[in-house]
């Protein structure tokens, strides 16, 4: 920088020395300046010799302005796309005193646990709830999110299992779409075939096979509730899957299950999903804090971090990460997973929006949003709509052959965007924002008049 | 709940108390402006597969960082979906590995790590299916240019990359590097530059311009978003041209990446997107000339550490020119030797002290590597320097045999304010303990519990919140 140019206010803020101070520090250092301090340590060879072409510097008031007027391009429209990310209330006090407080957004990973206790124990925290409602012992303290976490799921199965090198991932068509994706990313380098099926009928060991093109399975993925909406009983499978020395995994919503068997208690063994919905925005797809729980016996291949409890010099509690040997710092090329940076923040928030409704507040959204759903089930098939989906959570699927774009924009008219799986399907979710309002304005695009004893209440709050 | 969550936040050391040294991990410090557009319902209520013409603002944040850190790194593309630094790596090598068998090279598997490498170098190139080989790092913590040319020559066939960190995870500017990247691409490979510590170069180098063919980058270090206390992070991947087509992808967003691209490798489009107009505000905020200072100071920060502090702890791996870039490593092993005290033991103390360890034992074990960033202050470099100095003294009154390391100040610490209170049965008094050199009574941080016994949690495995007896003997 050109001696002559004042230096931007922020700029001056944001770098701690001084100019004063940066003189007397480089006479510490012993050299004469800063452009030849950095001609001394940087080698020529690799130096450019031009300056950055990036927009000028501006003020902070400037910058909020111009981010403002960016924002402003924005539009939003209720969503009810669903398909794993869904609107919720973040508690204003968990707003502003996580996501907003420097505090728990400035803090460092916890790997000095004597300084970290206060996020340590709000892990803990979300690894019980993760692993109460999906009813599987040990839950991790995040990841980075549901379909990574499907991922690191699939490679935990097949780390777990003996299986044969050719036995192959079976995933019901159900899960969502990106998560399917994600997994053929991360199979494909590894030599993992996926095999994509309806598993709805499976119901015993030749079934399983059969799926699989008569392959070996060491790894079977359903989503509960899955992609439709359907809350399917995929007891059968688990069954089914565990006789052949696989492992089974539920991708799931921690809302659903604190109204449906948890996967725990349904046979799976590796519960994964995303905490989005327990008040973390949807922040235009992230970021928010993946979840993965196991069976026991699993927990020392799981991937990422694992917060337990210790004991202090005095021996009182203290927490920790546990287990730590398995991680990618240690093990290198033998390590579980590359999982590093995890999701704590988001983590956090999740586990105080559990902390802030408690089991019976969480039960009570859980509710609310299962009735919407219904009664928007009802209004649907009343109009003589072919409703796919049975017994829904919060996600209902309609066939509406060759109409689902002409509805979905009539829905978007009347401030509602819905989900279009295909030119013939529709599918809309429900979450803890959803009004009566909101089901009226999807009744008026689909061009029926809904269940007129249904009055949810007409407000948003 | 507002006082839980105050409880919890009073217990815990973040960088709105004091600094957080940490080399490799450039924890600087996050303006509030930065911060405030994250929680704007425009960006924070937008589902990722609303229609594309809701999302028109964050589409062109997103344009514009990807353009900005194309500019300062000198790559031709950018994908901002990788939502951690190992995703971005793993990003990297798939395009690499994508490349080779477009054309027709698919066989070429290995990929050559230094072994002072960071350890999510080696675990990403497996998870992309690639075969580690290590090559030695020399004594001054630089490649070991003669064992890179035998590895070469050994794998060239089956050479696909190589992934070198630069500046080194040593905190050197090797002067080798561009003989590196010419070597592995005479052998047909890829130079992966492991961007962890971007924040020496910004302004001064560009990896994609001096031999690189891909890096990922750190949005939670070198571009201002705050760790979160272990996350959120963002690590774009950036490619120059001949890689470009093999970036990542998804199926419900075509505007996520090229259609020839290897999937998604996050599950959104553009993965944490909410977070991204924190690095497009701070780079807004300070321009090309800020950047580059920022950088510059970053380098006089970590020299100015390194000089004050050489005199008590020999500091490692300096370049030719006795400077170091913006980390540097002290070396504790010959005091531990010596004396008994470890690198633990001095960790725990700067916590007395009112400080965040430096990274402990990376890259080389029994050291602390020190980053200050560009935006700690003097005052703030000067109590630190004046912390380790003064637990130079107390390491000395054990080399000295005046106490022995089992008791010492150093091997109690941290400190808690209950101990204080209870029976006290250490050599030294209770102010040294929680009072010493430098430590204002008026702003004192208490750390909550003494030092913690990781091995003994790990044999009786407990991960889900105790019962309330637990707690019943404090």
């Amino acid at each position: 920088m050109p001696h002559s140019a004042p230096t931007p206010a922020f700029v001056a803020r944001h770098i701690g020395p001084s100019p004063a101070d940066i003189a007397a520090m480089l006479a510490v250092v012993g050299q004469p300046s800063l452009e030849a301090l950095v001609d001394e340590a940087v080698p020529g060879l690799i130096r450019s010799d031009r300056a950055l072409e990036l927009p000028a510097a501006t003020s902070e008031s400037a910058v909020i302005a111009e981010l403002r007027a960016i924002a402003a391009r924005n539009t939003v429209v209720r969503s009810m796309i669903g398909q794993g990310y869904y609107d919720t209330v973040t508690p204003p006090v968990v707003l502003r005193n996580v996501l907003e407080n420097p505090a728990w957004y400035t803090a460092y990973t916890p790997y000095q646990p004597e300084i970290s206790q206060g996020r340590l124990e709000a892990l803990l925290n979300f690894q019980t709830v993760v692993s109460d409602l999906t009813g599987l012992p040990i839950a991790g303290s995040s990841l980075l999110d549901e379909a990574t976490a499907a991922a690191e799921a699939m490679t935990l199965m097949r780390r777990a299992t003996k299986l044969g090198a050719d036995a192959v991932l079976l995933v019901d068509e159900r899960v969502f779409t990106q998560t399917l994706a994600v997994i053929g990313t991360r199979a494909r380098p590894l030599g993992i075939t996926v095999v994509c099926a309806d598993l709805r009928s499976v119901a015993d060991a030749a079934g399983l096979r059969a799926a699989a093109g008569d392959r070996d399975v060491f790894g079977v993925l359903v989503q509960f509730p899955a992609s439709d909406g359907e809350v399917r009983d995929w007891r059968a499978l688990a069954e089914a899957t565990h006789s052949c020395g696989g492992l089974l995994t539920a991708a799931t919503d921690l809302l659903a299950l604190t109204l449906f068997t948890p996967p725990g208690q349904w046979g799976a063994d590796i519960a994964v999903g995303s905490a989005q919905r327990f008040g973390v925005p949807m922040g235009f797809g992230g970021p928010h804090a993946g979840f993965m729980s196991v069976r026991s016996g699993l927990e020392r291949s799981m991937p990422g971090r694992l917060v337990g409890v210790s004991v202090d010099s005095a021996g009182a509690p203290a927490y920790r990460l546990a287990l730590q040997t398995r991680e990618q710092h240690i093990r290198r090329e033998r390590a579980t997973s590359n999982i590093c940076t995890a999701q704590v923040l988001l983590a956090v928030m999740a586990s105080m929006y559990a902390v802030w409704h408690g089991p019976d507040g969480l039960a009570a959204i859980a509710r609310r949003v299962h009735g919407h759903a219904l009664s928007l089930a009802a209004g649907l098939r009343a109009g003589g709509l072919e409703v796919l989906t049975e017994t829904p959570f919060d996600t209902v699927t309609v066939r509406v052959p060759g109409r689902a774009a002409s509805i979905a924009a009539a829905a978007l008219a009347g401030g509602v965007n819905l989900w279009t799986p295909d030119a013939d399907t529709l599918a809309m979710s429900c979450d803890e924002t959803t009004v009566g309002s909101d089901l009226r304005a999807v009744w008026a695009a689909f061009g029926v008049p809904g269940t007129p004893g249904t009055r949810p209440r007409t407000t948003r709050t | 709940m507002l006082r839980y969550l105050r409880r919890l936040a009073d217990r815990d050391f973040a960088l709105d108390r004091g600094m957080i040294p940490l080399g490799s991990c450039t924890m600087k410090l996050n303006a509030t402006t930065e911060m405030e557009a994250v929680t704007w319902p425009e960006f924070a209520d937008l589902h990722p597969f609303a229609p594309a013409d809701q999302s028109a603002g964050i589409r062109s944040i997103v344009a514009d960082l990807a353009g900005w850190l194309a500019e300062i790194t000198g790559y031709d593309a950018v994908s901002l979906q990788p939502n951690a630094g190992s995703q971005g790596e793993f990003a990297g090598l798939l395009a690499i590995h994508a490349y080779h068998e477009a054309r027709n090279e698919g066989h070429r598997r290995v990929c050559l790590i230094p072994a002072s490498a960071h350890g999510t170098n080696a675990a990403s190139a497996v998870m992309a299916g690639l075969q580690v080989v290590v090559v030695k790092t020399a004594e001054d913590g630089s490649v070991d240019m003669a064992d890179l040319r035998a590895k070469i020559d050994t794998h060239r066939e089956r050479l696909a990359a190589i992934m070198v960190t630069y500046p080194s995870t040593h905190g050197v500017f090797e002067d080798t590097i561009t003989e590196l990247c010419a070597l592995v691409h005479e052998a047909g490979g890829q130079v992966y530059v492991d961007g962890a510590n971007l924040n020496a170069l910004v302004g001064l180098a560009q990896p994609g311009a001096f031999g690189a063919d891909v890096s990922h980058l750190n949005l939670h270090k070198t571009f201002c978003i705050p760790h979160g206390g272990g996350g959120p992070g963002v690590g774009p991947v950036a490619v120059r041209a001949h890689l470009a087509p093999y970036l990542p992808n998804h199926p419900l967003d075509p505007q996520a990446g090229p259609a020839s691209g290897v999937g998604p490798i996050a599950a959104a489009p553009f993965g944490s997107a909410s977070i991204l107009p924190i690095s497009w505000a701070y780079v807004r905020l300070m321009g090309g000339a800020g950047l580059t200072r920022a950088t510059q100071v970053a380098i006089l920060n970590a020299n100015y550490i390194a000089a004050r502090l050489r005199e008590h702890y020999p500091v490692l791996y300096a370049g030719g020119s006795g400077l170091v870039a913006h980390e540097c490593i002290l070396d504790l092993r010959a005091i531990t030797r010596e004396t008994g005290v470890t690198v633990d033991d001095v960790a725990k103390r700067l916590i007395d002290y009112g400080f965040h360890a430096p990274t402990m034992s990376f890259p080389v074990a029994g050291t602390l590597m020190v980053e200050p960033t560009e935006s700690e202050d003097r005052r703030e470099l000067d109590r630190f320097c004046d912390a380790m100095i003064a637990i130079r003294d107390e390491i000395e009154s054990v080399h000295k045999g005046e106490v022995g390391a089992a008791d010492s100040v150093l091997r109690g610490a941290p400190h808690t304010a209950y101990e204080l209170a209870g029976a006290w049965e250490h050599a030294y008094d209770r102010a040294r303990a929680a009072f010493p050199r430098g430590v204002d009574p008026t702003a004192k941080y208490w750390p909550p519990v003494g030092r913690i016994d990781g091995a003994y949690g790990d044999r009786h495995l407990v991960c889900s919140c105790p019962p309330p007896e637990a707690f019943e003997q404090r």
